[in-house]
C-alpha cells in the first residue's frame, strides 16, 4: 500500500479520537471477555493438571484400583519383583479443611489442603521437593506420629512455624498434625502445585484417613523402548483384575473431561459477545466511510483505484483490530482475575474440588484471541470497504440512489437470511450429541434472523411512515421521514441491537426456565424436615460421614418423628467411576411421579426394595446411553454385579449423573454402614428453627454439621444455581453495552448524512429543542423496533439453548418458561439504552452551525 | 497534420435521476490538439463537469468514444481508466479538494507516490514545483492554514507535479475573488506556454475567454466552438 495513502488513514484516525475509540470499544470488550473466559478455563484445567503432575513428578506410569484404592500388598510384591525400578506408593486425600484457631496471638488461618502420604525413602527418583538430605526431617516424618511437611510460603500465610500444630477436619473428625519441615520445590510450576500439599509418611496418612493397609496408587518409572514395553506387559499381567497399570498422562484427562461442556458453553457465549462487537465495527467503519466520502472522491479523482481504496479501509481496520485486540487482551487478563474465582467456584460446586492459586497465562490463548479479534474486525470492515469503492468523485452517488440500490438488495438479503436460518435450524435439530454442532446451528440461526431483521426494519419503517398520515406532530413526522429515508444505515444498527438484546432474552429465558425447573424439582424432592450433613460436604465432596454418636443423638431428639439416612459414595462400574446414592426412603417420598422421567414409582416400589434394580438420573442415562431395561455392572464388596435400570429420574444436583439404589439392595452387596446425611422428619406442630437450635447445641462438640430446614436447603441450592450463571449474566450485559455503542455510531452517521436536512429545518424555523426531539424520537423508534425484533429471536435462541445445547451439554431436560419479566426487561433495555445513546448526537446536531450544515461539500 | 491529443467521437451521456433517464448530451464530436488551452462554458446543468469526468475516465459514457493520446479510454476497464487518470491526467476542482490531513508537500507527494516516483526524486520535484508557484515557504502548512488562492495554487501544482498529458480544471476560480482568479488563470496560461500542457478549463467567467486558444459552449446537449484564438474570432471580427 502506498505510503501516502497510509498516512491519510493514520491522520484520519488520530484526528478523530472519539470515532476511533468507538471503533475499538466493541472489539476490546469482546476480546476481553473471550480472553477472560479462556484464561479462566485454562487456569482451572492447568491448575488441576499441575497439581496432578507435580504430585506425579517423574513417574511414567501409575497403578491404581478401579475402586480408587488398592492393597499395599501389591506394592510390596512389586518392590520385591522389580527391585531395580523406581516404585513409590502414594496415598492421597481429597481437599481437607484446616480448622481456624484463634486462641493464640497469631491465629492459625483456615484453608484447604491435600494430604499426601509417601514413603520418604522411595520418593527421591520421583519428586524432588522432599529434601531427603535433611535426615533429621526425614527421620521425624517417619518415626514421629502425625508429622507433616508443607510449603514454607503456605505455612507463612497460615501463621504456622516449625513444630506448630495444625488441626485438620478429616471425614468429620478433628485431627492434629505437627509441622516438622518444609517442601522444597525447585521450580515455579512445582511451587504453585505444591502450595496446598501436606506431606506425611504413608503410615501416618493411612491412620489419619482411616485407610489402613490401603494406598491410592503406586507410581513407577519404567524405561522407554522395548524393555520398558516388556516390563509394562509383565506388570499388567501380574496385577489383579480390578487393578490397572496406566500411563501418567491419563490421570488428569478423564476428570477434566467433566468440565468440557461447561467450558464450551462459556466459550460459546463469549464468542457471541465478540460477534456483537463485529457489528459495532461494521457500524463505525461505515460511519468513517460516510464521513470521508468527499476525501475518497478526491483520491479516486487523482487516480487511486478502487482496490487501493478497499485495501486502505481494510488495512485501517486491521490496525484498529490489532490495537483493540492488544488492549482487549490486557483488559481480559484483568477481567480474568475476577472471573477465575467465579469459574473455580462453579467447578467446585458442580464437578470436582479444585484450588486455583493464581491465573496461569496461556500465550496460545492470546494468539487465538488475536486471530479472532483482528479477523473479525477485518471481516466486519469488508462491506463498508466495498461501499467506499463505489464512491464516485464526479457526481457523488446520491443518497436516494443508494437507498434505491439497498432496497433492490432487500429481497436477496431476505433470501440469504432465510437460507442461513434454515441451515442453522437444520444443523441445530440434526440428531447429534455434538455440542459444537449445536452452537454452530444456533449461531447460524441468529445471524440468519439478524439478516431478516434488515428486511423487517424496512417494513417496520414503512408501516410507521404510513401511520404518519395520522395526526402526528411535525417533529414526529420529520423524525420518521428522515429515518425511513436512511433505512440502509439504520437497519444494521437495529439488527445489531436486536441481536444483542435477543441474547439477553435468550439467556434470560434459559436461566429462568432452568431455575424454575430446578426449583420445582427441589420442591418435589425435599420434603418438610431438617437436613443434617457434615460441614465439609457438598455436591462434589461427599466422602465425609456423620459420626455414629451424632446419629444416636439425632434419633433421640424430641420432635423428630423419623430419620431417613442417605449414603453418597463413588463406586466403580463398567461405565466408569460413578456417584452412587443409597436411599433409605419411604413410599410417600418415593411415590412422586413428577420426579420420574421414565418409570412408574408406584409400580416400582416393591421391586426397588427387593431386587437388583437401580434408578438412574437423566444425565447419567444421557451420557451413558442407557434406558429402562438396560443393565450394567457395579463393583460391590463381592465383586462385579449386574444391576438393571428400572427408572430414570430428574436430578439437577449432578451433571455427570447419579445411580440410586435402595438401602436394602445396598446392604446386600456392600458391607458399609456409614451415613452421609440424614433427613429428620418433624411433627407438623414442631417449630423447625427451635429444633435446629437444639440439634446444634447437642452436636456441636461432637462434629461440625450443616443443619438446615428444607426451605434453607432449597434456598442454598438455588444460590449455587445463581452463582453458576453469574458469568453469563455479565456477558449478556456486555453484549448489550457493545450494541448500544453501535447505536451511537449509527446515529452519528445518520445525522452526518442528514446534516443538510437539519440545516434546512433550522433555516425554516425548527428551534434546537425541536431538532433534539427529532433525534430522540428517532432513537426511541430504533430502540423500540430493536426491542420488538429481539423478542422472537431471543425466544428462538432460548429454545435452542434449552432443548439442544443444554441437553447435549449436560443431559438435563427442562421446560421452556417464557418470563414476561425477561421480555419486558429486554424492551426496556433496548428503548432506554437507545434513548441514552441518542443524547450525544442530539446535542451535537442541534448545536451545529446552520451554514456548515447547508454548505456544499 | 497535428494528431489531436483528445478526440471525442459521437459521445453521449445519459443519467438516471431516480427512475427517470435523462440525456445530458448526445453525439458530441471534438478534437483538441496538444498544447492547446481550451475553455468550456455553458449554463448550469448543461453537463460541463460531466464531460470533464468522461474525459478523465471517472465515468464511462453511455456511448461513443474518447481517445486520449492515442488510447481509447472507452475500451478500458474501470481499473485501467483509473490508472490512466493517475498517470496522464491532472485534475483541479472548484473547491480545491486538497487532503486536509496532509501538509502541502504531502499533498504533492501523493500523486508522485501513486505513480511510483522514488521518494528522493519526489521530494526534489515537490520543492521545485512549490518554488515555481511561490509557495516554497508553505510546504509544511496544512490546507486550512492557506488562503483560497494559495490552496488553489497548491491544487494546480498537485495536478502538474506528475507531468500529466492532460490537465482538466472544473471551475477553478469559482471560489476565488477577482484578483486571485486572474492570477490562477494566468498560471494556467503560462502552463500551456511554458510547458506545452493541454488544458481544458470549465468556467463561467467570460472575461477569461480571451486567455484561451479555443472556447467551446455546451448547451442543450450540443457543443459548439465559439472562439478560436488564431487571430480570428469565429463569431465576430
Amino acid at each position: 500500500m502506498k505510503r501516502t495513502l497510509l498516512l491519510v488513514s493514520f491522520r484520519y484516525l488520530l484526528g478523530h479520537p472519539l470515532h476511533t475509540c468507538l471503533s475499538m470499544i466493541g472489539i476490546c470488550l469482546g476480546v476481553a471477555v473471550v480472553v477472560a473466559i479462556d484464561l479462566s478455563n485454562y487456569s482451572a484445567k492447568a491448575a488441576f493438571a499441575l497439581s496432578t503432575d507435580a504430585i506425579a513428578g517423574k513417574a511414567t506410569h501409575f497403578i491404581s484400583g478401579d475402586a480408587g484404592e488398592l492393597s499395599e500388598e501389591i506394592y510390596r510384591k512389586l518392590r520385591f519383583d522389580f527391585s531395580a525400578l523406581g516404585i513409590a506408593p502414594i496415598i492421597e486425600s481429597g481437599p481437607i479443611e484446616s480448622v481456624q484457631e484463634s486462641s493464640t496471638d497469631n491465629p492459625i488461618v483456615s484453608r484447604r489442603w491435600t494430604l499426601v502420604g509417601v514413603d520418604p525413602l522411595a520418593e527421591q527418583p520421583f519428586r524432588s521437593y522432599l529434601d531427603s538430605k535433611d535426615l533429621n526431617v526425614i527421620g521425624r516424618l517417619m518415626y514421629e506420629a502425625n508429622t507433616v511437611l508443607m510449603a514454607r510460603q503456605s505455612a507463612y500465610k497460615s501463621n504456622l512455624n516449625l513444630d506448630d500444630k495444625l488441626t485438620l477436619n478429616i471425614g468429620g473428625e478433628n485431627k492434629s498434625v505437627k509441622v516438622v519441615g518444609w517442601i522444597t520445590p525447585d521450580n515455579s510450576v512445582s511451587k504453585v502445585a505444591t502450595a496446598d500439599l501436606i506431606i506425611s509418611d504413608i503410615s501416618t496418612a493411612q491412620e489419619l484417613l482411616r485407610s489402613k493397609g490401603l494406598i491410592s496408587r503406586i507410581d513407577l518409572i519404567i524405561p522407554k523402548g522395548k524393555s520398558g514395553t516388556q516390563i509394562v506387559d509383565i506388570i499388567s499381567n501380574s496385577l489383579p483384575d480390578n487393578v490397572n497399570l496406566l500411563p501418567s498422562s491419563s490421570r488428569s484427562e478423564s476428570v477434566t473431561q467433566l468440565t468440557n461442556a461447561f467450558e464450551l458453553n462459556l466459550t460459546a457465549l463469549s464468542l457471541l459477545t465478540l460477534l456483537v462487537g463485529s457489528f459495532l465495527i461494521y457500524n463505525t467503519v461505515t460511519f468513517s466511510v460516510v464521513r470521508r466520502r468527499n476525501l475518497i472522491g478526491i483520491l479516486r479523482a487523482i487516480g487511486v483505484t478502487r482496490s487501493e481504496i478497499f485495501m486502505g479501509i481494510v488495512v485501517e481496520a486491521f490496525i484498529l483490530g490489532l490495537v483493540s485486540t492488544a488492549i482487549g487482551i490486557g483488559l481480559g487478563i484483568v477481567l480474568a482475575h475476577q472471573v477465575i474465582d467465579i469459574v473455580t467456584q462453579n467447578i467446585n460446586d458442580h464437578f470436582f474440588q479444585l484450588v486455583v492459586e493464581e491465573l496461569i497465562i496461556s500465550y496460545f490463548g492470546f494468539f487465538k484471541a488475536a486471530i479472532l479479534g483482528v479477523g473479525i474486525t477485518v471481516v466486519a470492515s469488508i462491506v463498508p470497504a466495498y461501499e467506499a469503492t463505489v464512491v464516485s468523485p464526479g457526481s457523488a452517488i446520491s443518497r436516494l440512489s443508494f437507498e434505491i440500490g439497498f432496497s433492490r438488495l432487500l429481497p436477496k438479503l431476505t433470501l440469504l437470511g432465510l437460507a442461513i436460518s434454515g441451515v442453522g435450524c437444520g444443523v441445530l435439530l440434526f440428531p447429534s450429541k455434538n455440542i459444537i454442532l449445536g452452537f454452530v446451528g444456533l449461531f447460524g440461526l441468529v445471524i440468519g434472523l439478524a439478516l431478516i431483521v434488515l428486511v423487517s426494519t424496512n417494513a417496520g419503517l414503512s408501516l410507521t411512515r404510513r401511520m404518519s398520515s395520522l395526526r402526528f406532530s411535525i417533529t414526529s413526522l420529520f423524525a420518521i421521514k428522515l429515518l425511513a429515508g436512511s433505512v440502509s444505515r439504520i437497519s444494521l444498527a437495529i439488527a445489531a441491537l436486536s441481536m444483542a438484546v435477543s441474547l439477553t432474552v435468550g439467556i434470560g429465558v434459559m436461566v429462568q426456565s432452568f431455575r424454575l425447573t430446578v426449583d420445582h424439582w427441589l420442591e418435589t424432592s425435599l420434603g418438610r424436615g431438617i437436613y443434617v450433613s457434615p460441614d465439609s460436604m457438598s455436591l462434589t465432596r461427599f466422602d465425609s460421614i456423620i459420626s455414629p454418636e451424632v446419629l444416636v443423638r439425632l434419633k433421640n431428639i424430641e420432635g423428630v418423628t423419623k430419620t431417613t439416612a442417605v449414603r453418597h459414595l463413588m463406586v466403580d462400574t463398567v461405565l466408569g467411576p460413578s456417584h452412587l446414592v443409597v436411599a433409605d426412603t419411604d413410599f410417600e417420598s418415593f411415590n412422586r411421579p413428577a420426579k420420574f422421567k421414565k418409570g412408574n414409582p408406584r409400580e416400582l416400589w416393591e421391586e426397588f426394595n427387593n431386587s437388583d434394580i437401580v434408578l438412574i438420573s437423566e444425565p447419567f442415562a444421557y451420557h451413558k446411553q442407557l434406558t429402562i431395561g438396560d443393565s450394567f455392572a457395579m463393583l460391590t464388596d463381592y465383586g462385579y454385579k449386574e444391576f438393571r435400570v428400572a427408572g430414570i429420574q430428574y436430578d439437577y444436583s449432578s451433571s455427570s449423573g447419579i445411580i440410586t439404589v435402595s438401602k436394602q439392595t445396598y446392604g446386600e452387596y456392600w458391607q458399609d454402614k456409614k451415613v452421609s446425611s440424614v433427613r429428620l422428619h418433624v411433627s407438623p406442630s414442631q417449630g423447625i428453627d427451635s429444633l435446629i437450635e437444639e440439634i446444634y447445641e447437642s452436636t456441636q462438640n461432637i462434629q461440625p454439621l450443616q443443619i438446615r430446614s428444607n426451605d434453607v436447603l432449597r434456598k442454598s441450592a438455588l444460590e449455587v444455581f445463581d452463582r453458576s450463571f453469574t458469568i453469563t449474566s455479565v456477558m449478556r450485559y456486555i453484549a448489550v453495552l457493545v450494541a448500544l455503542i453501535g447505536v451511537v455510531g449509527a446515529l452519528m452517521a445518520l445525522q452526518l448524512e442528514r446534516a443538510r436536512e437539519y440545516g434546512i429545518a433550522g433555516v425554516i424555523g425548527f428551534i434546537p429543542l425541536q431538532i433534539r426531539k427529532v433525534v430522540m424520537l428517532q432513537t426511541s423508534l430504533i430502540g423500540l423496533l430493536a426491542g420488538l425484533f429481539s423478542l422472537p429471536i431471543g425466544i428462538i435462541l432460548a429454545y435452542g439453548l434449552v432443548h439442544v445445547v443444554n441437553e447435549r451439554s449436560f443431559g438435563w431436560s427442562m421446560e421452556l418458561y417464557i418470563s414476561y419479566k425477561v421480555l419486558f426487561e429486554a424492551i426496556l433495555i433496548s428503548l432506554v439504552g437507545s434513548i441514552l445513546a441518542g443524547v450525544y448526537p442530539a446535542i451535537k446536531i442541534s448545536r451545529s452551525s446552520l451554514s456548515s450544515q447547508l454548505s456544499e461539500e | 497534420m497535428d494528431v489531436p491529443v483528445l478526440r471525442l467521437e459521437r459521445l453521449t451521456k445519459q443519467f438516471y435521476e431516480g427512475v427517470l433517464q435523462r440525456a445530458i448530451f448526445s453525439d458530441i464530436n471534438l478534437d483538441i490538439l496538444s498544447g492547446q488551452f481550451s475553455i468550456l462554458t455553458g449554463p448550469s446543468g448543461s453537463g460541463k463537469s460531466t464531460l470533464l469526468n468522461l474525459i478523465s475516465g471517472i465515468e464511462p459514457p453511455t456511448s461513443g468514444k474518447i481517445i486520449v493520446d492515442g488510447i481509447e479510454l472507452t475500451a478500458l476497464s474501470e481499473k485501467r481508466r483509473t490508472l490512466f487518470r493517475r498517470h496522464q491526467v491532472g485534475m483541479v476542482f472548484q473547491s480545491f479538494n486538497l487532503i486536509p490531513t496532509l501538509s502541502v508537500s504531502e499533498n504533492l507527494m501523493l500523486p508522485l507516490d501513486l505513480t511510483g516516483v522514488s521518494r528522493k526524486e519526489a521530494k526534489l520535484r515537490v520543492i521545485e514545483t512549490l518554488d515555481r508557484v511561490g509557495l516554497a515557504d508553505r510546504s509544511n502548512s496544512f490546507p486550512e492554514q492557506l488562503s483560497g488562492g494559495e490552496q488553489q495554487r497548491v491544487a494546480i501544482t498537485r495536478a502538474l507535479v506528475h507531468d500529466p498529458t492532460l490537465v482538466l480544471a472544473d471551475e477553478p476560480t469559482g471560489n476565488l475573488d477577482s484578483d486571485n482568479a486572474h492570477q490562477i488563470m494566468g498560471i494556467f496560461k503560462n502552463l500551456v506556454k511554458d510547458e506545452g500542457k493541454t488544458l481544458i478549463v470549465v468556467t463561467h467567467r467570460s472575461d477569461m475567454e480571451p486567455l484561451a486558444d479555443r472556447v467551446f459552449h455546451l448547451e442543450d446537449g450540443n457543443i459548439t466552438e465559439t472562439f478560436v484564438n488564431m487571430g480570428v474570432n469565429v463569431e465576430g471580427t
